[in-house]
């Protein structure tokens, strides 16, 4: 019983589609025919805009590291001056706050030898905690004061 | 197949090409002019060709099944374009008259607006029996999954068309009978009779 009704509704949208139906011709002459290959036209412009976008961002980020290392090189940091009292000059009571000095990048020289060097050198800066007294018995030999004189009463030779 | 052959079976087969772009496009007529007009010149250009596989209609809606899916996959796409305005007042231009609202009754808005609340599935393949009389292995053909699949959503979309008819009280029997006389319930009949 559903199954026929259930028919009947589709039976009745069927009839109104089939009214609302565009004719064959005027579908395919219908204009924008290329409607679904639109993604790929704006695939490909928002991927040129993009590609716009990141060169001018890296451009500008060029641009700027360029303009403040000349910034560095250009000023070098001043001197405080000396003042001298004994001038009958009055001293201004404010004090100018300094300028802000630029923030000079500078790489690190890292060669090949100097790494070398250190590396051979370096020392654990708790390497004195090890040290204990009487270390020094352990690293060395001792030495026997005349030896030979000694041990020549005990050796036995051809006279004896 | 030659071009004009071709043709002649797109023309053919045009009404129910449309209605099934219709419920593919979740009956938003603009949407399925597009997708059906897409799909006709992809088939006239050669992008997609008939192999003899199946039926002509399973193949051609399942054809039409797929450009539907992409056409609204790229809805995105289409939602960020600067035209999408003139887009609005083209649908605007061709969403129903008052009249022709008037007109559709007022079980059929009722019952369309069921078939949306649908799962996907079940919505085509109460599509693919009801409304183009396929049978279930057709069905399942267009929709591209196994036979018992298409008859677990078939099974479940009449369950769930069935709950929704209690639940509006869509139909009683009188009024069943009020609405589909017996002359007009008999046309039916015959139009589905000669349609198999």
């Amino acid at each position: 019983m559903d199954e026929k009704r259930i028919k009947r509704l589709y039976s009745e949208m069927r009839q109104q589609d089939e009214a609302a139906t565009p004719s064959f011709i005027r579908l395919l002459q219908r204009p924008g025919s290329g409607s679904l290959s639109f993604a790929w036209s704006s695939i490909l412009r928002f991927g040129a805009v993009a590609a716009v976008l990141i060169l001018i961002f890296s451009l500008a980020i060029i641009l700027l590291r360029h303009k403040s290392s000349s910034v560095v090189s250009g000023d070098k940091p001043q001197k405080p001056r000396v003042v001298d009292q004994s001038s009958s000059v009055p001293i201004p009571s404010v004090v100018e706050p300094e300028k802000p000095r630029p923030v000079v990048y500078k790489p690190k020289k890292r060669t090949v030898r100097k790494s070398r060097s250190l590396i051979s050198q370096w020392k654990s800066p708790t390497d004195f905690l090890l040290r204990t007294p009487g270390n020094e018995l352990f690293k060395t030999v001792p030495r026997l004061i005349d030896p030979t004189l000694k041990f020549n009463a005990i050796i036995p030779n051809e006279k004896n | 197949m030659e071009n004009a052959e071709l043709k002649s079976l797109l023309e053919k087969h045009h009404q129910e090409s449309y209605g099934w772009a219709l419920s593919c496009c979740s009956r938003i007529s603009n949407d399925a002019e597009v997708v059906l007009q897409s799909v006709y010149l992809k088939l006239l250009q050669g992008k997609a060709r008939f192999d003899g596989d199946s039926s002509f209609r399973t193949w051609l809606f399942s054809v039409i099944r797929k450009t539907a899916a992409d056409y609204k996959r790229r809805a995105i796409l289409r939602k960020l374009r600067l035209v999408k305005y003139q887009q609005d007042i083209e649908r605007l231009s061709q969403t129903e008259t008052f009249d022709s609202r008037v007109y559709r009754s007022e079980l059929q808005v009722l019952f369309q607006n069921a078939l949306l609340i649908l799962p996907k599935r079940q919505r085509e393949v109460l599509q693919l029996v009801f409304y183009h009389d396929l049978t279930l292995i057709e069905a399942a053909k267009v929709m591209e999954v196994s036979v018992g699949s298409a008859r677990t959503h078939y099974e479940r979309a009449k369950k769930r068309i069935r709950e929704w008819m209690i639940k509006e009280k869509a139909f009683n029997d009188s009024e069943f009978e009020q609405r589909y006389g017996r002359k007009e319930n008999q046309e039916i009949i015959q139009r589905d009779a000669a349609a198999r």
